[in-house]
């Protein structure tokens, strides 16, 4: 597992992420509301200006664009066949444009950097009873067991391999997923060993523990 | 939510994330159906709807964050200007209504149910978020942005079969959602429905550490629905 993260130490590099992401907000919706092939296209050369800024190969700008490839070449097409050739043309080169500035924005910021910003912008939620603190902590949680996960899941494969089943999705799932939750809940259990406490579940816990 | 639940919900967003990574499968009509949507509606169906919801948010903030999860290897901010992002940001709110019924009907649940469960939060509420930003991404009509999701039909029921077969399973093997409305174990607590094997169950989560014998009826029972 690789994060998309390219190292670097150009100007866009060193921008914080927050400033990054309002600018893609702010470019979605601007874009949005202005439908011109012009303004779209001039939109997408400052784009690949960027990348030029953030010291990026034009084959890294291929390389962003080559997964979405189809999906482009179907919306031209529908685009040009629903809506006629300016509409279907103006649809494709704004979401080009955004698409790019979008990858841009992740092949420059730290996946800390913008775990740290996404969980300030979900401070609004603790309106409704969002912890951010808990939050970050179940991220990098998340992000440190995902390889673990999927070597428990060859390891399932495997066994099942080696005594000769066929591969089969839900007698392989089932399995995978009990055994995860009682990892989950040693873990747990080691968690709270180590004297983690949360700043809400601290009130809770004295009516949580077992007779 | 205490340490437990927390661990559940990162445990979770991992195997969402782990299930993307599985060769996808290919349908006689050409479309390539991957695991990852079961993972959607497995949440909802194991953690139930706040854990479960929490779960795929996780996950949705990780793609989003850059990393590359999504099935197929995809990842980034990028995902949220595609005309497909729809279906991606309704991860979470497909593992919540999921959740939501399974965990009303919990005692009386029944396969059918928890497929019911799946298709409405995993098909339904997914396609009512994603078509509409489809065609609102894309620039087309809804009915055109409709046409172009209906391939994936089959695939999703598909997967809501499964799903609840699994879902149905863990909840044999290991059930969660009882566990956490009763938090502990409370043997005076009598239930009138036929499901006391399961409160007897879940009561043996909190008691006991290690219940290895446990899981293995429902790794047996899942081998024979295969």
């Amino acid at each position: 597992m690789i994060p998309l993260y390219r190292q670097g130490d150009s100007p866009i590099h060193r921008l914080s992420a927050g400033y990054k992401l309002a600018v893609l907000l702010l470019a979605a919706t601007v874009l949005f509301f202005l439908p011109s092939l012009w303004i779209q296209s001039v939109f997408l050369v400052l784009v690949l200006g960027f990348y030029r800024l953030a010291g990026f190969e034009g084959a890294l700008v291929i390389q962003q664009l080559k997964p979405l490839a189809p999906i482009l070449a179907l919306l031209l097409l529908f685009g040009v066949f629903f809506n006629g050739w300016e509409a279907g043309f103006i649809s494709v080169v704004r979401l080009t444009g955004l698409l790019l500035l979008a990858s841009l924005i992740t092949l420059t910021t730290t996946l800390t950097a913008m775990i740290d910003t996404i969980t300030r912008a979900l401070t609004p939620l603790q309106v409704f009873g969002v912890n951010t603190a808990q939050l970050g902590f179940m991220l990098s949680l998340t992000v440190r067991f995902i390889p673990l996960m999927m070597i428990g899941f060859n390891q399932l494969r495997e066994a099942r391999y080696a005594r000769g089943g066929q591969s089969g999705l839900l007698s392989q799932v089932v399995p995978f997923l009990i055994r995860s939750l009682q990892l989950s809940d040693a873990l747990a259990e080691a968690i709270d060993a180590r004297g983690w406490e949360s700043a809400s579940s601290q009130s809770r816990r004295g009516s949580r523990s077992p007779p | 939510m205490n340490t437990r639940d927390i661990v559940y919900v990162s445990l979770f967003a991992a195997i969402v994330a782990a299930l993307g990574l599985l060769p996808k499968i290919q349908l006689m009509s050409g479309v390539p159906i991957t695991a990852q949507s079961l993972g959607v509606m497995l949440a909802g169906g194991v953690l139930g709807a706040r854990r479960g919801g929490l779960a795929l948010l996780l996950f949705v903030i990780l793609v989003l964050a850059g990393l590359p999860l999504l099935a197929g290897g995809r990842g980034g901010l990028g995902l949220l200007a595609s005309p497909s992002g729809g279906f991606l940001l309704a991860f979470p709110v497909a593992a919540f209504v999921t959740g939501f019924m399974v965990e009303r009907f919990w005692h009386k649940i029944t396969l059918p149910i928890m497929i019911v469960a799946n298709i409405v939060g995993g098909i339904v509420v997914l396609y009512c978020i994603g078509i509409p930003w489809l065609a609102i991404a894309g620039g087309f009509t809804a009915s055109k942005a409709a046409m172009l999701s209906a391939p994936f039909l089959p695939g999703d029921l598909i997967k809501a079969v499964l799903a609840a077969i699994a879902a149905m399973a863990v909840k044999r093997g290991y059930p969660l959602i009882d566990s956490a409305r009763l938090d502990v174990a409370r043997p005076d607590v009598v239930r009138s429905d036929e499901n006391v094997a399961d409160v007897t169950a879940s009561n043996a989560i909190s008691v006991e550490p290690t219940r290895s014998t446990r899981s293995s009826p429902a790794v047996s029972s899942a081998d024979s629905v295969k």
